[in-house]
């Protein structure tokens, strides 16, 4: 497998600032966000949260595994490119050697390790991600269309995960189905740069980072764990899950959630990132005044894959707008669904919210939530120029 | 105007008919006469009528609803409603497959039991954010309820690979499977329910004491626990800091007592010395010294402050007195000399302080004195109590000064005393100072009854401060002849 790690080189997009691995464009987020919007989907009454996830896995990965793979490998070296890319991206550590019997095992994982560390309790197997990677790498594999189902979790005490071919026909996996759109992003020339915060020198500083999966396929750095996630499943899962709910009169709700899970997300990943050695290092040597926090934060998440946004107003304590010139959701949006009656950024929102409240709130992240509102003014998915959010205490 | 019967008649219950998409499709009339509002309610989603202001009451309901599967949704939330935002308790209901009811009671009058609800938890989540303690509470099977940030911080739950758990991960998690070993005690006094008690554990480098309370509700017994957590390690650093700094000061104290009591009584004379530092060490100095030709020569200084700041200034001024002492000169030409060393040498320092030096002459029959800025010498004789001359500048300031001398016969003197000013300016509980009436009579007082000076004054002076606290440096030195007998 060491000798095929080269095809999950990390390229960064420093125009668009994405995060490339295998051709894809990924996402970094903590087991936060990524536990909450689990839980927000598969705790929905009315709809089938799991099948949505399960679902864009199946697409995203499909294609995602797939462009791991060259013309020429072996079945056994594409199925240890499979199991490299998911542990690669931090989702744990995947045993393929029993796939040919329709049984594959995961010694560790992001959903299990992420769901124990946000939530107190759950019995029901968490690694409904997982079922959806499996079934797309087999497609990109094999190029058969299998299903696989989680038959034991780590997380009701079992030794492994457990993941089973499920028997009988299923539905034919979709590609996923993008248009693609001729966007410039503003240039960050645009924006006014923050006094003492180099932002260019903390990205620079993240992307050299090794952010990828241990020996155990897991990314547990400055207090959360991290995956690599496909913009694409994302996008996907936070859609189909705001329209199905609308279809039961709860689209706003629903958006609600979302933004309340990136707001949640913001207060305990970047307060993990402040108390990091890291951060030591590399932001708090350039903190002048109270202020330079919120900016150092919001340097840090533009290396994340996120897109970059940069803030054109500021009272600390009070207020904040922040524009965004590239977000994945705006852009993701507008490939998979063309322009949108309204703003549809419900992540950054949240984030922005998240982030004013953790440097100017009080108290443990729970006192901290609602501290602040957030509002999406212009959305690039309505036509804007870009994507402007403004933020001020509730 | 669509309407619905009124629900509860005589209590301030509106209610609120929603379709199968929580759509407003009717509003009662209680609800309209409590809240306001009306017509203008009805095709309005039910989360619109949320404050933008209440965003975690918006998020509550959005996740209520997204999850309901039947039963009550029961919240307190802020609304809009006629132009105006109500806190209210808000009840849904579903009628039926395509109808809820939301039944909307106003909770922002004070006699309301959900204003007072809703004040109670701002009040107790107040208490919790405030603490120095950590604060958790948890049921009669130990499964955490509530907890503050403090203790949070202080339990450091992590998980095998170092990621800290969330602080909403411990609300409705059993405690007992997040403790290490070393709660082993903690976890058997929960589990057998113990009523009061205190614990404390040491892990990972720490000293942790829980305290436990039971809380109990009439009829069930006890249904929580609340554990108070403090960190002791940091009051042990602290006293161990405390030990070592005392420790020094002791040392210091010692070095001061030897520098200041290497004097001999000089012959023919006896010297008393009473010092009362404010602090373990002070910032006053004394000395006697018999000079070449026979002069006893008396000096005393009181450097500004006190504690080790001034007792470092007073080993600096011994050591340049030290080094002008014998220099063959007067009182004022001595102080004068003093000056300039300390000015020239220290003055970057600020070391200032008052002085004055007595020269008692060789037959004993004259004294010479110069003061800088010091209270001046007594003298006792055998009409009494006398306050000599005082004046002059602080000594340490600027270079160049120049002090008044001053000299008085003393036949049949019985007595010279010196002191440091904080002798007279101790203050009694009316705030009133010993002053210099009090010293001049306790001294005369000790004179005639044949008591010794110092202890009688000191004695005095115990008396009027009573309880009341040292407030600065005290010194006194008394010299008398040594045919001069004790009674």
């Amino acid at each position: 497998m060491t000798e095929l790690r080269h095809r999950f080189a990390l390229h960064f997009d420093w125009v668009k600032h994405r995060r490339v691995i295998a051709g894809r464009e990924v996402i970094l987020h903590c087991h936060h966000y990524n536990s909450r919007i689990q839980h927000t989907l598969e705790s929905a009454a009315g709809i089938d949260g799991k099948r949505i996830i399960r679902e864009a896995a199946e697409s995203v990965f499909a294609e995602h595994v797939l462009n791991a793979l060259e013309a020429g490998d072996a079945t056994d070296t594409r199925w240890a490119l499979a199991a490299g890319l998911y542990a690669h991206l931090g989702f744990g550590a995947l045993d393929v050697r029993g796939v040919a019997t329709g049984r594959v095992t995961a010694a560790s994982s992001h959903f299990v390790e992420g769901w124990n560390a946000g939530f107190a309790g759950r019995t029901e197997p968490v690694c409904t991600l997982t079922e959806g990677y499996l079934a797309g790498a087999h497609l990109a594999v094999t190029g058969e269309t299998v299903a696989y189902r989680e038959t034991a979790c780590r997380i009701s005490g079992a030794a492994a995960c457990v993941f089973e071919r499920a028997a009988g026909p299923r539905a034919a996996i979709p590609p996923v189905a993008r248009a693609l759109i001729a966007f410039s992003p503003r240039p960050a020339a645009a924006f006014p740069a923050p006094a003492h915060i180099d932002g260019d020198k903390i990205v620079s500083a993240l992307v050299a980072m090794p952010i990828h999966g241990d020996a155990e396929g897991l990314i547990p750095a400055f207090g959360v764990y991290l995956a690599s996630t496909p913009a694409d499943f994302y996008n996907l899962v936070c859609i189909r899950f705001i329209e199905e709910m609308a279809a039961k009169g709860l689209a706003r709700n629903a958006q609600r959630l979302l933004v309340s899970d990136a707001e949640t997300c913001a207060l305990n990943t970047f307060r993990g990132i402040m108390s990091s050695p890291e951060w030591d290092a590399l932001v708090a040597p350039m903190l002048v005044e109270s202020a330079d926090s919120l900016y150092g934060v919001v340097a840090v998440s533009n290396a994340l894959g996120w897109g970059n946004w940069y803030v054109t107003q500021h009272t600390p304590g009070a207020t904040l707008r922040i524009e965004s010139v590239n977000g994945y959701e705006a852009a993701g949006y507008r490939e998979l669904r063309g322009t949108a009656a309204a703003p549809q950024c419900f992540m950054l929102r949240g984030v922005a919210a998240g982030m004013m409240g953790l440097v100017y709130g009080t108290g443990t992240m729970a006192d901290r939530f609602g501290t602040f509102a957030s509002s999406e003014a212009a959305c690039i998915c309505t036509g804007a120029e870009s994507c402007r959010f403004e933020v001020r205490r509730a | 105007m669509t309407t619905e019967p009124t629900a509860y008649p005589g209590l301030p219950i509106g209610v609120l008919t929603l379709d199968d998409r929580f759509v407003i499709t009717a509003v009662d009339a209680v609800f309209r006469a409590e809240l306001g509002g009306g017509d203008e309610l009805v095709g309005q989603p039910l989360d619109a009528l949320i404050s933008d202001r209440d965003h975690r009451g918006a998020v509550a309901l959005a996740s209520r609803l997204t999850q309901y599967r039947g039963g009550i949704i029961d919240l307190s939330l802020v609304l809009v409603v006629g132009g105006s935002e109500r806190f209210v308790r808000m009840r849904l209901v579903a009628r039926s497959a395509w109808q809820y009811l939301a039944y909307v009671e106003p909770g922002d009058q004070e006699e309301s039991l959900t204003y007072e609800l809703a004040l109670a938890r701002q009040r107790w989540a107040g208490v919790m954010q405030r603490s120095d303690e950590g604060i958790v509470l948890v049921d009669h099977e130990g499964t955490i309820l509530q907890h503050n940030l403090r203790f949070f911080e202080l339990m450091r739950f992590r998980t095998a690979h170092g990621v800290s758990l969330t602080e909403s991960a411990l609300d409705g998690r059993a405690l007992g499977p997040l403790l290490p070993r070393a709660f082993d005690e903690l976890q058997e006094r929960l589990r057998r329910g113990d009523e009061d008690f205190v614990v404390r554990v040491e892990t990972k480098g720490r000293t942790l004491e829980l305290e436990g309370r039971s809380l109990r509700l009439p009829l069930r017994g006890r249904i929580e626990t609340l554990l108070l957590v403090r960190d002791l390690s940091e009051q042990r650093q602290i006293a161990e800091r405390d030990a070592i700094i005392q420790a020094d000061l002791d040392q210091a104290a010692d070095f001061q007592r030897a520098l200041l009591s290497r004097m001999r009584s000089p012959r023919g004379l006896e010297v008393d010395v009473s010092y009362r530092p404010l602090q373990r060490v002070g910032g006053d100095v004394y000395d006697v010294t018999v000079l070449a030709d026979g002069t006893v020569r008396l000096f005393i200084a009181d450097a500004t402050g006190h504690g080790v700041t001034a007792a470092l200034s007073t080993m600096l001024i011994k050591s340049e007195y030290d080094a002008v002492k014998e220099g063959g000169e007067g009182p004022a030409a001595t102080l004068a000399a003093l000056n300039e060393r300390v000015t020239r040498t220290y003055l970057k320092l600020a070391v200032l302080f008052t002085a004055s030096i007595v020269d008692i002459a060789p037959d004993r029959s004259l004294v010479r004195y110069a003061c800088g800025g010091h209270p001046g010498p007594m003298l006792v004789t055998e009409t009494g109590v006398v306050e000599l001359s005082e004046g002059g500048g602080f000594l340490g300031a600027q270079a160049g000064q120049r002090y008044p001398e001053w000299s008085t016969a003393i036949h049949g003197w019985r007595s010279i005393i010196l002191i440091t000013d904080g002798l007279v300016e101790a203050r009694n509980a009316a705030g009133a100072q010993f002053g210099e009436e009090r010293l001049l009579a306790a001294i005369g007082e000790a004179d005639r009854r044949g008591r010794r000076i110092n202890a009688n004054v000191l004695s005095r002076l115990d008396a009027y401060v009573d309880t009341q606290a040292q407030t600065d440096d005290i010194t006194l030195l008394t010299v008398r002849p040594t045919q001069m007998e004790d009674s």
